[in-house]
């Protein structure tokens, strides 16, 4: 009802439901916050994973050793245009343990997943200790693994 | 005839014209610019995770704190170039270096103004002369914290856990019926309640009674010590307004316990300092900009939160009041004809009749009867108002300066929580424990205040769980609420998630439906070995670990506007 008619009435305004219990609840407000529905946690494959660039999508996803972290906290450094931009939505596990940015060092979607065999002990202790700092930030939102017929060796 | 009916037609033209054209200008020209928070605002208030669990909610937090910045934790003290997070020892240091004029006024004793310099020496001499040995370690408090006693003996004990971390307050329902471990020292209110405890004095070493020495009776003759409030007091000098406290290089005194509290289904929770500081700071967040804590607040803390019991909940708010150089007036009911406070702590119980009544006064008369609909239909739409501001016989001039209520909801399942039990029950219809949404618009036009409503598990968290906006004045229509009670953004120093349960699969956990779990720096642990490794337990079942303490039985979702709802 409108206010002049609450006015005279006594009436009061009521919101629009904000729980969804009653099925009335605004579209506007449902389409608000559909566009920040949670991910689910879970397996993520490079081709999935390579959406979550901030640029594509506004979330960064970042996989280091099989292991996907939520970045979107970090995106003055991972977003579009930040120093470490190349590593969103990609496996960043040789990148970090080589200390190097070359888009070289990042694999393609459709490329086999990097097992990071030839790695010298110094470069593995350093993707450890990236390893840890990723541990301590950012979420840990899910698994890396490869996809059969695209990520095959 | 045809003029008449064209001049008719053009008049209700018109008319309809204005009536619809006004409201529009109203809803969308004035409303917009008068409003005290958009609507766009209230609909958004927590931060919400990016991420979830298959069996979980995103973890929601009050909209201030942003995902993977840290929760309220406390003080943020500078220590060199480091920050810690305080300890009452801080606390009460500050609020005597900032204590000025302020004043605490006791129920006991209604019509005298306690300053500050006068609280510090009774509490620190009865520090000093009873507690300072190693000789105790619990002190069981039953008497009311609104008293001058009981306040000042907790102050004490406080000081003592501070100074030496071997004699800790603990807070207690009643007075024992079976002995409890560690409990060294029990003060009760009377001589009367003495002659009570029959054979359970020899429980304790130290017996204080919050009696005079007039009353004492003559033939006492007790094996144990026995003192009287007259006895604790005597040669207080009302002269010591310093508390010098400087904390160790290894912040060793914020990880000491603050408090006990048992329940009364005789469960017992420790807090600690970190509670304390924790629950402070969220406090002082619960004001918006602009209308923060000043000196110039008087709070009055009324009714059931009072009581020795619940007594862990009223601290936060009188030290942050404190803290700001604000005053505190204890009071049994609200009949505060004595001291016209700007902030009201009171439990929802303590106010509802009140409220009632002043409804009837208001309905008596056709124009308050008017402008109490006025100001509801108005505070519907986001605009508060004083309009229907209502004096009783007991409150005629205590409404002058109320700027906030804040109404402590009890959680009916308070109890069945703190025991900790793994079995999770099916999710039942039970009574509602909580106002509506026009009922707390009806007491804020009533009262002329803000009204904030906080949920509380009084054994479990120090502080609220959740509360509303100081300025939310949203009604939520009857089919809703019949179903769920509402209960704003969380508390700054916590965080929460709903999680999947086998017992109760038609809540849908995509549609942010659940049972409660919560994770954060105000939640106490349970005292007992048993419910400690049943909470730890539950915490890695239900939990699923990480620090989430699942509060089974309480099951509820989270609005699109960020809020918590809970099923009744």
């Amino acid at each position: 009802m409108s206010f002049l008619t609450n006015l005279l009435f006594g009436g009061v305004k009521t919101s629009q439901d904000p729980t969804g219990l009653s099925g009335t609840t605004d579209p506007n407000i449902l389409n608000s916050n559909s566009q920040s529905e949670p991910i689910v946690e879970g397996i993520f494959y490079p081709r999935t994973l390579s959406k979550y660039n901030g640029h594509d999508d506004e979330k960064i996803f970042i996989a280091i050793k099989g292991v996907v972290y939520d970045c979107t906290q970090g995106r003055q450094f991972y977003g579009p245009s930040g120093p470490y931009s190349n590593f969103a939505g990609h496996d960043a596990s040789r990148g970090l343990a080589l200390n190097s940015f070359d888009t070289d060092v990042v694999r393609d979607w459709d490329q086999a997943i990097d097992d990071l065999e030839n790695l010298s002990e110094a470069e593995k202790n350093a993707l450890d200790e990236w390893e840890q700092h990723f541990i301590n930030k950012y979420p840990k939102i899910g698994t890396l693994v490869p996809e059969a017929g695209v990520n095959d060796k | 005839m045809a003029l008449d009916l064209y001049l008719t037609l053009k008049l209700v033209a018109t008319i309809i014209v204005v009536y619809f054209s006004s409201n529009w200008i109203i809803a969308n020209v004035i409303f917009p610019l008068t409003r005290d928070l958009s609507d766009v605002s209230l609909l958004e208030q927590a931060s919400i995770s990016a991420v979830r669990k298959d069996n979980e909610t995103a973890h929601y937090r009050n909209f201030l704190i942003p995902s993977n910045f840290p929760l309220t934790t406390g003080l943020n003290i500078a220590l060199g170039y480091k920050f810690r997070n305080g300890n009452f020892g801080d606390v009460w240091n500050a609020i005597l270096t900032n204590s000025d004029k302020n004043f605490i006024r006791f129920s006991n004793d209604s019509n005298k103004k306690y300053n500050l310099q006068e609280i510090n020496s009774l509490a620190k001499l009865i520090s000093k002369k009873h507690f300072s040995g190693n000789e105790y370690k619990q002190v069981g408090i039953t008497v009311n914290i609104s008293s001058l006693y009981g306040f000042i003996i907790s102050l004490a004990t406080m000081m003592a856990t501070i100074r030496q971390g071997d004699v800790i307050p603990h807070f207690l329902s009643s007075v024992p019926r079976q002995k409890v471990d560690d409990l060294d020292v029990l003060v009760i209110d009377s001589w009367k309640s003495f002659k009570l405890l029959n054979g359970s004095l020899s429980w304790y070493k130290l017996l204080i009674v919050c009696d005079t020495l007039a009353n004492k009776p003559h033939d006492l003759n007790s094996e144990i010590k026995v003192v009287c409030w007259d006895e604790l007091v005597e040669d207080c000098k009302f002269d010591d307004n310093t508390f010098e406290y400087s904390s160790s290089d290894d912040k060793a005194d914020d990880f000491k316990s603050f408090a006990y509290i048992t329940s009364p289904s005789n469960e017992t929770t420790c807090f600690a300092q970190m509670n304390l500081v924790s629950s402070i700071a969220a406090f002082f967040k619960i004001f918006p900009i602009g209308k923060e804590l000043t000196s110039d607040d008087e709070l009055a803390v009324a009714g059931s939160f009072t009581r020795s019991s619940l007594s862990i909940q009223l601290w936060n708010k009188v030290f942050a009041v404190l803290l700001v150089g604000g005053s505190v007036s204890f009071v049994n009911n609200y009949a505060l004809s004595v001291s016209q406070p700007t902030l009201l702590f009171t439990g929802s119980e303590d106010l509802t009749p009140i409220a009632e009544k002043m409804e009837d006064t208001s309905n008596s008369s056709l124009f308050k009867k008017i402008t109490l609909s006025w100001s509801t239909t108005l505070l519907s739409e986001g605009i508060f108002s004083k309009i229907a501001q209502t004096s009783t016989e007991n409150s005629s001039n205590s409404l002058n300066k109320l700027r906030c209520i804040f109404l402590g909801e009890i959680q009916a399942k308070s109890n069945t929580i703190s025991s900790m039990k793994s079995s999770i029950p099916r999710m039942k219809k039970g009574i509602r424990s909580t106002l509506t949404t026009i009922q707390l618009n009806k007491i804020r036009a009533l009262f002329g205040s803000r009204v904030v409503a906080e949920l509380y598990f009084p054994y479990m968290i120090m502080g609220p769980l959740a509360a509303t906006n100081y300025y939310d004045y949203r009604v939520i229509s009857n089919s809703v609420e019949s179903a769920v009670s509402f209960h704003g953004a969380l508390c700054t120093s916590l965080e929460a998630k709903f999680v999947a349960t086998d017992e109760n699969e038609h809540l849908d956990i995509s549609s942010r439906q659940g049972m409660l779990c919560i994770r954060g720096f105000t939640i106490g642990k349970p005292y007992e070995r048993t419910r400690l490794d049943n909470a730890i337990q539950l915490s890695e079942k239900v939990g699923g670990g990480e620090g989430w303490m699942p509060m089974v039985g309480i099951f509820g979702l989270f609005g699109h506007d960020g809020c918590l709802y809970t099923y009744n």
